[in-house]
């Protein structure tokens, strides 16, 4: 038996996902701040209960999927590759460059950024979308490695801070925003919580990292 | 009736939990509630896909080389259950159900996660899948013989009078 321990996806899959989409797409509109997906399903290993939230609401068949490689989860019978496959149908990807979405439970062993897909010229709405698993997300400009964030969705500036994410991701998402139309979209999530950091935002200082 | 009844439905004729999930989902929902209610100690179960109705297409193929076509759609419901025990004692139940009836799809998967727990097994086979298996051969027999009533024979006389 190949479906051994599976867990159940949403009680009520219709409602489930139309909420949790639109505590995403609040969350993406308003980038910085940290919105709530209330979720009470229970997460394979090593997601957390939004990610899988996250996952459940935004896979399908047609959603290519990349998992960080050097973890003993993206084993083909891993707990969470039989979960995606069985709840959401998706292709995992094994090339992060020709992803749809890429899943980041380990941010500390993130990869550049440059390695996901911005984009074409043409379609731009095509790059990769990254979901990155933090911890103490919070909106406090006092915090250690707090940045503050600007653009459209945010009324002056956003403070965000967060322990988990390699002190080059700011750096390297500077380059990021460079690129725009073209650029991948990031999803942080802590727990249950979220924060959506589309490519239209802007860091207003270096991080005092 | 013949000896063995699955014999001639390639469906039937693989692992014994393909023919049982073939039997039950050929099943009316009224025998699988009668046996059912005859079921003691039925088993706690969590939903892991409820009961949902989609689509499949059905693909046929037709002419002399085999070309693939759409023959149309069916509603099909399908569900995904778990019974909830220790370890070997928590079995998963799949069904794919052809029409939209919810129960039947749920009813047909919380038979497969039974019939695979030995110590119900057996018991199950003697009560349901048996005659399950009887009856729809029964059906299909009677089936066939009403349409080989009506069968036309086309035959193409040889007229050997072009050629040498």
């Amino acid at each position: 038996m190949t479906s051994d321990n599976l867990l159940p996806g949403f009680a009520d899959p219709v409602f489930d996902s139309q909420r949790v989409f639109r505590s995403l797409l609040e969350a993406l509109s308003h980038p910085g701040t940290i919105c709530d997906i209330a979720s009470d399903n229970a997460s394979p290993t090593p997601l957390m209960p939004a990610t899988t939230a996250l996952c459940l609401t935004l896979l399908d068949f047609e959603s290519r999927v990349w998992l960080q490689p050097e973890c003993p989860a993206s084993n083909a019978d891993s707990a969470l590759h039989r979960y995606l496959r069985f709840h959401c149908g998706c292709p995992i990807d094994a090339d992060s460059r020709t992803a749809h979405f890429a899943i980041v439970h380990d941010a500390q062993a993130l990869p550049s950024l440059n390695t996901f897909h911005p984009g074409d010229t043409e379609f731009p709405d095509r790059s990769t979308t990254v979901i990155i698993q933090v911890n103490n997300l919070v909106n406090d400009a006092t915090a250690q490695s707090a940045v503050r964030l600007r653009g459209p969705g945010i009324r002056t500036t956003a403070s965000l801070a967060c322990v988990g994410l390699p002190s080059r991701f700011w750096q390297e998402w500077r380059e990021n925003t460079e690129q725009f139309p073209l650029g991948i979209d990031v999803i942080l999530v802590d727990g249950k919580r979220v924060v959506g950091i589309p490519r239209t935002v802007q860091l207003e200082t270096q991080s005092c990292m | 009736m013949l000896s063995n009844p699955d014999s001639d439905n390639p469906l039937c004729n693989k692992t014994p939990r393909q023919r049982w999930m073939a039997l039950l989902a050929r099943a009316g929902v009224d025998e699988l509630e009668r046996a059912l209610r005859a079921v003691d100690n039925i088993p706690k179960y969590e939903l892991l896909r409820r009961p949902e109705i989609g689509l499949a297409m059905l693909r046929g193929r037709t002419g002399g080389t085999g070309h693939q076509f759409n023959l149309g759609e069916a509603s099909v419901t399908r569900c995904a259950l778990r019974t909830l025990g220790t370890h070997p004692g928590s079995y998963t139940g799949v069904s794919y159900v052809l029409g939209r009836d919810r129960r039947h799809a749920e009813l047909a998967a919380l038979f497969d996660a039974m019939l695979q727990d030995e110590e119900r097994s057996i018991a199950l086979h003697h009560t349901l899948i048996d005659s399950l298996a009887a009856t729809q051969a029964n059906q299909r027999h009677d089936r066939s013989r009403k349409a080989a009533a009506t069968r036309v024979d086309f035959y193409t006389m040889v007229r050997g009078d072009n050629g040498a």
